[in-house]
């Protein structure tokens, strides 16, 4: 009982998490970690990427890794990973996949993380689509909540962060409300639950 | 001085398209902002926590300056302190060469700006690409940002267009803003690869983990700190927070505040790697530490919330109002501060203190109060003219004296040709605008001659008791005001004494004559400090006055002689919403609209700055709604641009009257008699409107005397 409770308490937070992605211009998809590969190869079809950049370091557990390669190789698609100091070759990548270290329900926020020049800031930073795969329970109810998560990997030490609400944006051209200024131009949240 | 700012206001209030443009980004962030702050439940306490922990950094900078630098140099970092912007820039520009860095990607930082990084680096022959999308149109046209977050508002879509056709070399640049912004993206993302060395500013350095952390929604700064091999971040030492708890409240606040988002697109927190050179600048900020009355300038985190805010910046933008690099009333002590007091001078005048920025500040910097003390040090600066106007208006008091005692002899002189015609010479004041008319007998006067009688039949039946407070704008020119309100107290059982005070010193300390200022407030103190202590309420009828003694003697008077005018001085207003009272002038109204026939007493009530300032706005609105037979529409605007002297001044008379208009278009939009509470906010509706406007007191007073005469019959 106290367990499907809990169940409860995580699903209200799950849905106002998406919600608030959905208002600052995100996307979001609930599903079971086997369903997740061919769903991130969907959402890339779609797209017509060619090239996709996959940070693995990242990307949760739960998450069937192989899969998802093979997938996306079936499918035809480039997957770079292991991408160092040299990005040249990542600049024409139509969209990175990556992990989270938390998210925030009450802004619609993700919270990644590592070294820095990693694969996490490349693949979250650099192409027009970013898709994020992050466990439900990685869901945090509010800032104060994720900021204890970054203190928490920051005493692992040399992290860098980056709190991530919704694509990039500008409103610098006649005041009006562009996404996809220097960042992606959509962000897609997969939710393991 | 070497700017012309009225013809400056005259040519930014006709820009249609900057009109435009300011209209829309101020009300949409202002809305977005409200919004985003109402959500906060704990917003007066992170405000408050917010400037404890500037006050506390700021004061104990060294320890957290070497804290950050030890964190920082822990992960290879170098940590570079320099005095001013020479030592900045010859440190970056011997970096690029040493690195044989050619070319430069930036990302918009004020503090760029202040020590002119891009035309230094640009003159150095080395190639620099501003990459925040505002700040590039800006560049590019060679103009300087108007907005702290919003650097290109005041461009319309043809002139970036314009922009765009020169910078790509392009025949027809799209006409959708998407399209533009999709061909930046192309050509940034470029410069972004090419660059060997990216420059970004700081908006929080953490001393406890040495994070940088920046907040941004374009990922222009992501790309400058991690694409290029050197990383340059041009900080001001006052960016310090002691630790990420602290963070934490700064960045609950600076993004609702800046443009109404929870959180902006990216909070970066970039953790230093060898490659990163800090430079800590000082540029001035040492000297604005140790200048007691303008430190708190230094808590600014920069969120631009004061100048959407702030009525002379709706209307003028931040070219006019404002200095080479900061802008808006926080912008005055910026460059007084860190600049030179001259450059403050040309245009600090613009803010009306009218407080809508301290509401708005997330760290509650009280904005007018350091305009009020440049004002004071900028004095020596004005040309004479200035100089005297200043003497006359801030000593009212002694000059209307005079004034009372000679009228209508006084009025006749200075609402002659001749006289208006010596105003504007002598004291470069407005001609077009009617100077107040004295009283005479004045209020004191004709309070101490009413008769016994009429006092008698007063309904003083308790024992409470409130001194009056005489402030110099009803004593010498609307005595009728101040009878209105003793008449309506008196009926609802107050007995009310006339104080025995001087002068306030409101109008001192609008034309920054701060030494007279302080020898009122102690005057006032040593007459009322004993009552007050005792318990005594003092009701003061102008809120401008009653915002002199309960929020300015602070600045005058010892915390502790000060304490008591904050906790007992009440605006008139104020004390009738009080429940107690209310409910009393409730029954003494039971009927309202008479029989169904008769419609209630319509007013239109527009608040006085001071009442907002004080936080008291509401309570009075709600109270005139809840007086039966009243109804009663609250006009919501900013300020009606008068403000004491601001628009009886040549220089702004034009800009007074725009915003005056702004109010007279909602009160000419509704039905009823309009009202107000402030003295200028009276005098400036009266000017445009052409009709004598009550305040709401006197109103009260005619439906109570109505309501005496009913129940006569």
């Amino acid at each position: 009982m106290g367990s499907k409770q809990a169940a409860e308490g995580g699903d209200e937070r799950i849905e106002r998490f998406v919600r608030e992605l959905s208002q600052v211009g995100g996307a979001a998809s609930v599903l079971d970690p086997e369903g997740a590969p061919s769903r991130i190869a969907a959402l890339l079809k779609e797209r017509k990427a060619q090239k996709v950049m996959l940070d693995p370091g990242s990307l949760p557990r739960e998450l069937p890794l192989k899969a998802l390669r093979d997938r996306l190789t079936e499918e035809g698609f480039e997957v770079l990973e292991g991408f160092g100091e040299d990005v040249s070759a990542l600049r024409d990548a139509a969209a990175g996949v990556t992990g989270a270290l938390a998210a925030v329900a009450d802004s619609g926020t993700l919270l990644l993380g590592g070294a820095p020049r990693g694969g996490w800031q490349w693949a979250s930073l650099l192409p027009p689509l970013h898709i994020a795969v992050i466990r439900a329970d990685q869901i945090r109810p509010t800032l104060d909540e994720a900021l204890r998560a970054l203190r928490e990997h920051s005493q692992e030490g040399g992290e860098e962060f980056v709190w991530i609400t919704g694509p990039s944006r500008t409103a610098d051209i006649a005041i009006t409300l562009l996404l996809g200024m220097h960042g992606p131009r959509e962000l897609h949240a997969v939710i393991l639950s | 001085m070497t700017r012309d700012l009225p013809a400056e206001i005259h040519s930014a209030l006709n820009d249609e398209a900057l009109q435009q443009a300011l209209g829309t980004f101020t009300q949409a962030v202002g809305f977005l902002r409200a919004q985003a702050i109402g959500e906060l439940s704990d917003y007066e306490a992170l405000r408050e926590r917010a400037r404890r922990i500037k006050a506390e950094t700021i004061r104990n900078l060294d320890e957290h300056l070497e804290r950050l630098r030890e964190n920082v140099e822990a992960r290879g970092g170098r940590v570079v302190f320099a005095r001013d912007g020479e030592e900045a820039l010859r440190y970056i520009r011997d970096l690029a060469r040493a690195h044989g860095v050619r070319r430069i990607v930036k990302s918009k930082s004020m503090t760029a700006e202040e020590i002119g990084l891009t035309e230094h680096l640009e003159a150095e022959g080395l190639r620099v690409w501003e990459t925040d999308l505002g700040e590039r149109i800006v560049q590019l046209a060679r103009e300087r940002p108007s907005h702290l977050i919003g650097p290109a508002l005041h461009k319309t879509l043809e002139e970036v267009r314009e922009v765009f056709r020169r910078w790509l070399d392009l025949d027809d640049p799209p006409q959708e803003p998407k399209e533009l912004a999709r061909l930046a993206r192309t050509a940034l993302r470029d410069a972004f690869f090419e660059a060997e060395m990216g420059i970004t500013g700081v908006n929080f350095a953490v001393a406890e983990t040495g994070h940088l952390v920046l907040v941004e929604n374009e990922g222009n700064i992501r790309l400058t700190a991690r694409l290029p091999r050197v990383h340059v971040a041009l900080m001001g030492w006052e960016k310090v927070v002691p630790s990420l708890d602290d963070l934490a409240v700064f960045l609950k606040l600076l993004p609702r505040s800046g443009t109404g988002q929870k959180l902006t697109s990216y909070v970066s927190f970039f953790m230093p790697t060898p490659d990163l050179h800090l430079v800590l600048l000082d540029n001035g900020r040492t000297r604005l530490r140790e200048d007691p009355e303008l430190r708190e300038a230094l808590y600014c985190i920069r969120c631009g919330a004061c100048l959407d805010s702030c009525p002379s910046y709706q209307a003028v933008g931040g070219h006019v109002f404002g200095g080479s690099v900061y802008m808006g009333g926080i912008g005055a002590a910026w460059t007084a501060g860190i600049g030179s007091l001259k450059e403050a001078a040309e245009f600090h005048g613009l803010c009306t203190s009218c407080g809508r920025c301290t509401e708005v500040c997330p760290v509650r910097i009280d904005i007018p109060w350091l305009n009020t003390v440049i004002r004071s040090r900028a004095l020596r600066l004005e040309n004479p003219k200035h100089r005297r106007a200043a003497r006359v208006l801030g000593e009212i008091d002694r000059w209307a004296r005079w004034g009372s005692f000679f009228a209508p002899l006084s009025n006749l002189l200075l609402g002659s040709r001749i006289g208006k015609l010596l105003a504007a010479r002598l004291l470069d004041l407005d001609p077009r605008r009617r100077p107040p008319k004295f009283a005479r007998p004045t209020f004191r006067a004709r309070a101490r001659m009413r008769s016994r009688s009429e006092q008698k039949t007063s309904t003083a039946t308790t024992t409470e008791g409130v001194k009056l407070f005489v402030d110099c704008f009803i004593n010498h020119f609307e005595p009728e005001v101040g009878l209105a309100t003793l008449r309506v107290l008196e009926r609802l059982g107050v007995r009310v004494e006339l104080a025995e005070n001087v002068c306030c010193g409101r109008a001192a300390l609008s034309q920054g004559l701060l030494d007279r200022a302080r020898s009122l407030a102690k005057a006032n103190a040593r007459r009322f400090l004993p009552e007050l202590r005792g318990g005594a309420t003092i009701v003061g009828i102008e809120p401008s006055c009653v915002a002199a003694l309960r929020s300015e003697y602070r600045h005058l008077l010892p915390a502790e002689e000060a304490r008591p005018f904050e906790e007992r001085v009440l605006d008139v207003m104020e004390y009738l919403a009080r429940p107690e009272i209310s409910e009393r002038l409730s029954r003494l109204l039971p009927g309202g609209p008479e029989n169904g026939r008769e419609k209630g007493k319509q007013i239109i009530y527009h608040g006085h700055c001071q009442q907002k300032a004080l936080g008291v706005h509401r309570e009075i609105v709600a109270f005139l709604q809840s007086v039966p037979g009243l109804e009663v529409k609250a006009v919501e605007v900013a300020c009606c641009g008068m403000a004491g002297s601001f628009g009886y001044k040549r220089e702004f008379s034009e800009l007074s009257r725009h915003l005056g208009r702004r109010l007279t278009r909602l009160v000419e939009a509704q039905e009823g008699e309009p009202t107000a509470c402030g003295f200028s906010c009276r005098t400036q509706l009266r000017d445009l409107l052409g009709l004598r406007v009550r305040h709401p007191v006197e109103i009260l007073e005619e439906i109570l005397s109505q309501g005496q005469r009913r129940e006569g019959l």
